[in-house]
């Protein structure tokens, strides 16, 4: 017999190989694919998901990748307006509604109201939390006048946006707004809220309400064209808040501070100021006082996405770290060829796989849950960081140079355990959703 | 095998001069590292810096192995570090208060000082502003490789000069310099030399933007047939120690800027906690606070108890090399959690950059990677073990 290295005895023992030696049966029982851990994840899905995670996966490689190191160098002197038509024109930004007023696949949308736009957020979010964010902030903007489930905002408000964008190649962008400058968690969590200290307030008039007040950390809110604007009714509490579609050529509103942050700088979040801004009793989204509970439920639907993205910068971060390690030498060898190195890119890539799985989970109802929309953001949102930072410290110095976009990456993941309520909070919506009820199987006594 | 030359008799810097150090760190936080960050300069504006690190060397805050500069003696990493390395891990965590750049780029321009001042050889020309060039890739060179068997750079007798070849990544340092100091592979073992900046077949590129400790320049420099004279060559034949010496000061300093960095973060957090009002209550009341303060102060404090031990543990420059290696990455490991922690207590504002969290966060992050990321630092440390 001939004799062999270790190296080759070891390429024998390694089940792709050494399974020719089972039976037929045995061999049957082998995954032997030849398929990425990607595309085994994409099978699993709906087809609709399936659909529009390949389709992302391909508009998140041709359109984001070119555009993102530039657009988080020089916020500013970006022009996202290409990368929305574009977008629009592909179907994306009108995902979270089913045909015939968007563009999501109708029976898996049955299924699982979020699980398309999810898997969206996460292929935009691999190259560029910034892109993503700008793409996917608007669909926020969308889903209050869902909630508010009125038909006559369906048609007045989303149809033409979509008629508009579809076919006339005119995108309406969308923007939501409840945070105040005194008022962050307190509008994402009902014990604070109770507490809270609002500031923008609605006043009754002929025909419709004037606001007036300032709102901040809004997400695409220097170039939205319509904002979905909560505001309480003047001399009540949070239980008045309402919902207001407030377009931006209205008189009164204007578009005060665009912050500098520490990540996802592609996407803007800016002050929008209201200053005695009439809005008409047809901008009321849903029923007058009904603006908590439509915000609380927006969140619950919004949560797996932010979870999906913050999955996102975790995944796009690993790949470019295990793309560094295959490419590197260090000291006679390959980085990726040693033992610590492959220890390392396994714990990432588990980790992933765990909160892909949790925010997959999440979004498997047609109805959101509080409790897992939440669960799903925290986890996603905490290994994300996790996972980039391992990233940056397995590339050494050079993890920290932006060219790499590695180091982008850990900033974009960042801004996930925060927004959408901060990751504190969120672990108390789970509590807060699960108090009445057990954990485990067993009911309460 | 050479001493480390700080023991358990090391004559310790009395009280008031210590106080003395403290004071003058402050006052340049205050006057002239503070100034730098006002406006839109989240990192400080670049275009004062250079007045930043001259202003260093000017009050000899900055060490360096020319004669006659402030700095020689008691500066960062000076002369006088060799009885003890509190003053100047004083310094340093002062400054990181303020900026963890500076404070980097001081700690690094002392480490390189100290290999030149320690080695006691008359150079054939003038350095005041050297840097360090030991790292090739995106680590330092492992345990091994301070034998000088896997560095790829190297140098050759030539006549009575030395001829160097090779490329030397991510060497930090105070912007301009006018000496590198080479580490570099020649026959079987490591040799050192100090390489005026000037001369030919040097080429120095600037590694682009980084996540943090901006203010600090990291640079890649290529030799191409760089020719010293021999008497340029700093090692006496083990630069093995030397090197070791350079990675020791630098990671404690490293430990001392991670303490300085979270200190400023958890004085940020608590100034803040106490003044915004969420959910019915100023924010320092409710119990998640309280928990991410309590839990920063936890970790700063076993942070700045372990630095407080460093001088008086130590017998070799191997032992110390290990234990600031074991130092820098648990205090960079607890002190980055301590950063992240305070920045949440800011919420959506910690994230923008005029409240200076992000940038620490951004600084710490950075301080962890650099001379040797944690993958790296468990395999230096298990194999330094296996000596023993």
């Amino acid at each position: 017999m001939a004799m062999i290295s270790d190296g080759e005895r070891a390429e024998l023992l390694k089940l792709r190989n050494s399974r020719a030696t089972l039976t037929a049966m045995g061999r049957l029982l082998v995954d032997g694919r030849e398929l990425s851990l990607w595309e085994q994840d994409t099978e699993t899905l709906p087809r609709g998901a399936r659909k529009w995670r390949r389709k992302a996966h391909h508009f998140a490689r041709n359109y984001i990748r070119p555009l993102a190191p530039a657009a988080d160098l020089d916020p500013h002197g970006f022009d996202p307006q290409p990368l929305i038509r574009e977008a629009t024109n592909q179907g994306f930004q009108t995902l979270i509604l089913p045909f015939p007023l968007g563009t999501a696949s109708p029976l898996t949308y049955l299924k699982s109201t979020t699980i398309q736009v999810a898997v969206v957020a996460e292929e935009f979010a691999t190259e560029c939390g910034g892109l993503a964010l700008l793409l996917m902030a608007h669909n926020l903007g969308i889903v209050p006048v869902l909630m508010g489930g009125h038909m006559r905002s369906f048609f007045r408000h989303l149809v033409p946006a979509y008629l508009g964008g579809a076919w006339m190649g005119r995108p309406t962008t969308m923007a939501f707004a409840i945070t105040e400058p005194g008022a962050g968690s307190d509008a994402e969590y009902s014990e604070g809220a109770a507490r809270a200290k609002l500031a923008v307030t609605a006043r009754r008039t002929k025909g419709g309400y004037v606001l007036n007040g300032t709102k901040v950390f809004i997400s695409d809110g220097a170039i939205a064209d319509k904002i979905t604007v909560y505001a309480k009714l003047e001399g009540e509490g949070i239980e008045s808040w309402t919902c207001f579609l407030v377009d931006r050529t209205m008189k009164g509103f204007s578009v005060g501070r665009r912050e500098r942050k520490m990540g996802q700088r592609a996407a803007d979040a800016s002050e929008i100021v209201l200053d005695d801004v009439f809005v008409p009793d047809k901008n009321i989204i849903g029923k007058v006082r009904s603006g908590w509970a439509n915000n609380h439920n927006v969140l619950n639907y919004s949560r797996p996405v932010v979870g999906a993205m913050a999955l996102g910068h975790g995944r796009g971060a690993f790949e470019r770290a295990l793309a560094f390690c295959r490419d590197t030498r260090h000291e006679g060898g390959r980085l990726i060829d040693r033992q610590e190195v492959q220890y390392e890119l396994a714990d990432m890539a588990l980790s992933l796989w765990a909160a892909r799985s949790l925010v997959w989970r999440s979004c498997a109802n047609f109805r959101a849950s509080q409790a897992a929309s939440s669960a799903a953001k925290v986890f996603a949102s905490d290994t994300a960081f996790r996972v980039t930072s391992r990233a940056i410290e397995l590339m050494g110095d050079a993890g920290c140079l932006h060219v790499h976009g590695v180091e982008r990456a850990w900033r974009d993941s960042r801004l996930t355990q925060i927004y959408e309520g901060t990751n504190q909070i969120n672990r108390l919506d789970i509590i807060e959703h699960q108090w009445n009820a057990d954990f485990g199987g067993a009911p309460l006594r | 095998m050479i001493p480390a030359d700080v023991n358990d008799d090391a004559v310790r810097p009395a009280r008031d001069e210590l106080e003395h150090f403290a004071d003058l760190a402050r006052q340049f936080s205050r006057r002239v590292v503070a100034p730098v960050f006002e406006g839109e300069h989240p990192d400080g504006d670049v275009k004062l810096l250079p007045g930043v690190f001259t202003t260093a060397l000017d009050t000899g805050i900055a060490a360096s192995p020319a004669d006659g500069m402030p700095g020689r003696d008691f500066g960062i990493w000076g002369l006088a570090s060799s009885q003890s390395r509190e003053a100047s891990l004083l310094l340093l965590g002062i400054i990181a208060e303020a900026c963890g750049g500076v404070a980097m780029a001081l700690n690094l321009q002392g480490a390189a000082t100290n290999i030149i001042l320690s080695s006691k050889k008359l150079l054939p020309f003038d350095v005041r502003r050297p840097l360090l060039c030991l790292q090739e890739g995106p680590w330092p060179p492992c345990w091994n490789a301070l034998r000088g068997t896997a560095m790829e750079t190297y140098a050759a007798a030539d006549g009575d000069d030395f001829l160097i070849n090779g490329t030397k990544s991510f060497c930090f340092g105070m912007g301009e310099s006018d000496a590198w100091v080479v580490f570099s592979r020649m026959d079987d073992g490591l040799a050192c030399f100090a390489v005026p900046a000037g001369v030919r077949g040097i080429t120095v590129i600037e590694h682009g933007q980084r996540t943090g400790l901006r203010a600090c320049s990291a640079r890649r420099v290529e030799f191409h047939d760089v020719r010293v004279p021999a008497h340029a060559r700093i090692d006496e034949g083990d630069a093995g120690a030397l090197a070791l010496r350079a990675l020791a000061l630098a990671w404690l300093g490293m430990t001392s800027i991670a303490a300085g960095i979270a200190r400023g973060a958890l004085a940020a957090a608590k100034k803040y906690a106490g003044e915004r009002y969420q959910g019915g209550a100023i924010i320092n009341h409710h119990p998640i606070m309280k928990k991410l303060i309590g839990g920063s102060e936890a970790r700063l404090y076993a942070v700045e108890a372990s630095l407080a031990s460093c001088d008086s543990h130590v017998k070799n420059v191997e032992e110390e090399a290990r234990s600031a290696l074991m130092l820098k990455q648990s205090a960079c490991s607890l002190c980055g959690i301590a950063v992240t922690d305070c920045l949440q207590v800011f919420g959506g504002y910690g994230y923008m950059e005029d409240f200076g969290m992000e940038k620490r966060l951004r600084d710490i992050m950075a301080l962890g990677c650099s001379l040797g990321s944690p993958v790296y630092a468990e395999q230096f440390i298990g194999a330094s073990m296996e000596d023993r």
